[in-house]
């Protein structure tokens, strides 16, 4: 059989027949992929074009990289990569291990009530709405909220709100998140956990290894698929930092840092109602963001063997 | 001879048939079909206990008398009413719309997406007779008619001539407070400025607030304090002709210095840019602040959290002390743009619409509007005039004032919004002190009515506005901080627009503006 080559209709003739069943199964999901992931992408054509709603996508006229010379030529152009890159870097750097370490943790802990009490403590806040979060936030920075309060306890003497000092906003945006996701987001690693075999443990514990030998040898390359894949997948959204947290906590004096693309692209987009503009850089940051999965993907084939394609 | 007073005749002949045809419409009208309405929801109905105005009897007896039977669909909001017009496959007939706030574009992009027709006069002496004697005024028409000399809708709320009602934005005082420290209500710079300070020294910990975080931008931005300093506003104003943008002008140097001195001497909070309107409301009703912009109805709905013993006054619009007094100050136009009624590119019946439009117009249609139905939501006072009965001032259900006049008149629908009307809904004599305190300005003569630019230029105007725009807020917040300084970088901050294009703005501003003054017509 190996080798001979199968025309590929009559493959399928054949895998049909056999497994009729199994593909009715997923023609569902196959035209929901069609119907509202594959046909909007259509919809990307009105960046080269000047939409107006009335005309239609295909009756707007042609203007060709209009949109893009003027995004790239905007003199805010730069502030906004810069902002959109530190902010994404910056929960890579440290709300992307903090779910990991929070898993390992988690995973030594002996007393099972205890283990669940605390999972489910920490990922309540991920299920408070943004616009709670942030003016929850907005308190606990005010110059009367707690956060400011300890902080003058210490040593600081700040008599202002957090939110009115440029070099505060993304230590304030990074440790919300840290503060919100990061126990939904060790779900995903304490189920990768739960998968490894207790032998590999056992065999470890003969050797002479102690607790943090095997976390180091058993435990982390258990998981390292897991982080390996998320890794691959949180590099492909570098360049896009959500614009509802953004907008909900920038004001005049913190938007030298606080800016980012999609906030941008809020503004225009939907409060001046420039759909071209905005369909422009939104292509722009996908193009790109596409490019990274690949490159990120690529290196880790590579360098680990591990990938996700 | 005979001729003559033949002819004399004929044109008598032709000028009273001409006459009676401008007043011919007669309600309820015959042979009408539905209509169909878009709006914006007035969610201040629901104060009355309704949630459509389908239901208000305003509305209902608008469509009884008129005969017309109306499709009403309201929105929550302005933009979801816009997503609904750029993905209707057929139009409303009719819809309305604050264009400049919700519309890429504003007005002028309504019409040039197509959306609209063109209003010519002979179809409003036609068919809207009662409304065109009303607006057929320079003071109205100028507002009304685009750059290109026509019009395109039908105005949404229209004030009275000299009304002061539609100065309803300026600072607020802590009155008991001012009498305390011994001061009148200041009108100077100066007095303005020590008062600040005897008010801190009495131990007022944050003297000036704003009502919310954005109302620092808008109080200079529409000229409160900026007068002083011989600034009309920190934004777009015009002298005999010319335009001009305050926070590009020199004088606005000086503006921020005072602003910078006011921060650093702590009279107003640090936090400004953050601070929302449940703060400023406390700080100015417990007393650790003394004065604050803001709304004119925030002179009554703060009266209940007073501290005891405290009372609030609406001030002066701040001047110097060799003007008369303030340039410019906060105000709507002449003829809102709030519910301004456009008849759609799809209408099936435009002389209905514009009959059905026309009855808030007519004697009886302008006090429906205004005061609702007699003998239920009103009566007529000993004086002649309308007063609200108990159902609408005193209502057994505790539904409040403006819930219920809302409900049974149609105040929040196109109309003339009369005087004596809103001084009934105001009930702090506060405020009507205030309104006339607030509209003592020449604001008139700086106004730039139509704030969109020429349909030609609007793509590059937008694309240099959206930046230097950003650039100048986050440019006076730096420098109200301090964290720019005004004497070494206000230079570079001038040098920066140039360079961003302030120049071409002010080239595009000032062909619109030319454009619209040789499009209206003067006394």
């Amino acid at each position: 059989m190996q080798g001979r080559r199968v025309p590929l209709g009559k493959k399928v003739g054949k895998d049909l027949r056999d497994f009729g069943g199994a593909y009715l199964l997923a023609l569902p999901v196959i035209i929901y992929y069609i119907l509202f992931h594959y046909k909007p992408l259509l919809g990307a054509v009105i960046a080269f074009k000047d939409f107006k709603p009335r005309l239609g996508i295909w009756g707007s006229k042609w203007v060709g990289l209009k949109y893009f010379e003027s995004f790239f030529s905007s003199f805010y152009f730069e502030r906004l990569i810069r902002n959109t890159l530190t902010i994404s870097l910056g929960g890579l750097l440290f709300t992307f291990p903090c779910a990991i370490i929070f898993a390992l943790m988690i995973n030594e802990v002996r007393s099972k009530w205890f283990k669940r009490t605390i999972q489910t403590v920490s990922y309540m806040p991920h299920f408070i709405s943004l616009v709670v979060v942030c003016s929850m936030i907005t308190l606990f920075v005010d110059k009367d909220g707690f956060i400011v309060q300890l902080i003058n306890l210490l040593n600081g003497n700040v008599n202002q709100n957090l939110l009115n000092i440029p070099s505060a906003f993304v230590p304030i945006y990074i440790l919300s998140d840290i503060w919100q996701e990061t126990g939904w987001n060790c779900i995903i690693y304490l189920a990768a956990l739960g998968a490894i075999d207790p032998e590999l443990y056992e065999a470890a514990r003969i050797d002479g290894a102690n607790r943090w030998q095997q976390t180091l040898h058993v435990t982390l390359p258990g998981i390292a698929r897991t982080i390996m894949l998320l890794l691959i997948l949180r590099v492909g959204s570098l360049m896009s930092v959500g614009h509802e947290k953004i907008i909900l906590l920038y004001n005049d004096y913190t938007m030298e840092t606080a800016d980012v693309i999609s906030s941008y692209v809020y503004r225009r987009g939907l409060i001046n109602a420039e759909y071209s503009f905005s369909t422009a850089v939104g292509l722009f940051n996908s193009v790109i963001n596409f490019a990274l999965v690949v490159l990120a993907n690529f290196i880790s084939n590579k360098t680990s063997g591990y990938g996700i394609w | 001879m005979k001729k003559k007073v033949f002819s004399i005749l004929l044109a008598l002949c032709l000028v009273l048939s001409a006459c009676s045809a401008l007043a011919d419409v007669s309600y309820p009208l015959e042979n009408t079909t539905t209509i169909t309405i878009w709006r914006i929801l007035d969610g201040s109905i629901a104060d009355g206990g309704y949630t459509t105005s389908m239901d208000t009897p305003g509305f209902k007896a608008w469509c009884e008398r008129t005969g017309v039977q109306v499709e009403l669909k309201e929105f929550a909001d302005g933009t979801s009413l816009v997503l609904a017009l750029n993905g209707a496959t057929t139009l409303p007939d009719m819809f309305m719309l604050h264009a400049a706030n919700y519309y890429n574009g504003g007005i002028s992009g309504v019409i040039s997406d197509g959306l609209t027709i063109e209003i010519e006069p002979s179809m409003l002496e036609q068919y809207a007779p009662d409304y065109w004697a009303y607006i057929n005024k320079p003071i109205y028409m100028n507002e009304i008619t685009q750059l290109d000399g026509k019009m395109y809708y039908l105005a949404g709320h229209i004030f009275e001539e000299n009304s002061p009602y539609r100065f309803w934005r300026g600072l607020i005082w802590r009155q008991d407070i001012l009498d305390a420290i011994g001061r009148d209500v200041p009108q100077t710079i100066d007095e303005f400025y020590d008062t600040l300070v005897a008010m801190k020294e009495y131990g007022v910990e944050t003297p000036f607030v704003f009502q919310n975080k954005n109302y620092l931008r808008e109080c200079l931005a529409t000229g409160e304090l900026t007068s002083a300093f011989g600034l009309p506003n920190a934004a777009e104003y015009q002298i005999d002709g010319v335009w001009h943008y305050g926070a590009y002008e020199p004088e606005y140097k000086d503006l921020l210095t005072f602003m910078n001195k006011l921060y650093n001497e702590g009279l107003i909070s640090v936090d400004y840019l953050s601070m929302e309107e449940a703060t400023s409301r406390a700080m100015l009703c417990n007393g650790q602040a003394g004065v604050m912009y803001a709304n004119n109805s925030r002179l009554s709905t703060y009266v209940a959290s007073l501290t005891e013993g405290a009372s609030l006054s609406g001030g002066y619009v701040i001047h110097s002390a060799d003007q008369e007094h303030a340039m410019y100050s906060f105000a709507d136009p002449m003829t809102t743009s709030d519910d301004i009624t456009y008849i759609s590119a799809d209408c099936k019946n435009v002389e209905l619409c514009m009959e059905f439009y026309n009855y808030l117009f007519t004697e009886e249609g302008n006090m429906l509007r205004n005061y609702g139905i007699l003998d239920e939501s009103y009566t007529i006072g000993e004086d002649g005039k309308p007063v609200y009965t108990e159902l609408i001032t005193n209502n057994p259900d505790g539904h409040s004032l403006d819930g219920m006049a809302r409900s049974y008149a149609l105040i929040n629908w196109p109309g003339i919004h009369a005087n004596d009307q809103l001084a009934l809904r105001h009930p702090e004599k506060s405020q009507i002190v205030a309104y006339e305190r607030w509209s003592d300005t020449d604001h008139d003569k700086y106004v730039v009515i139509h704030t969109s630019v020429l349909d030609e230029y609007l793509d590059e105007y937008t694309d240099l506005w959206t930046d230097i725009n950003l650039y100048i807020d986050e440019c006076r917040a730096k420098f109200i901080s301090g964290e720019m300084s005004i004497e070494n970088d206000f230079d570079t901050y001038l040098a920066t627009l140039k360079s961003m294009g302030m120049d071409r703005v002010y080239e595009i501003k000032q062909i619109t503006l030319d454009a619209h003054n040789a499009a209206t017509i003067t006394e």
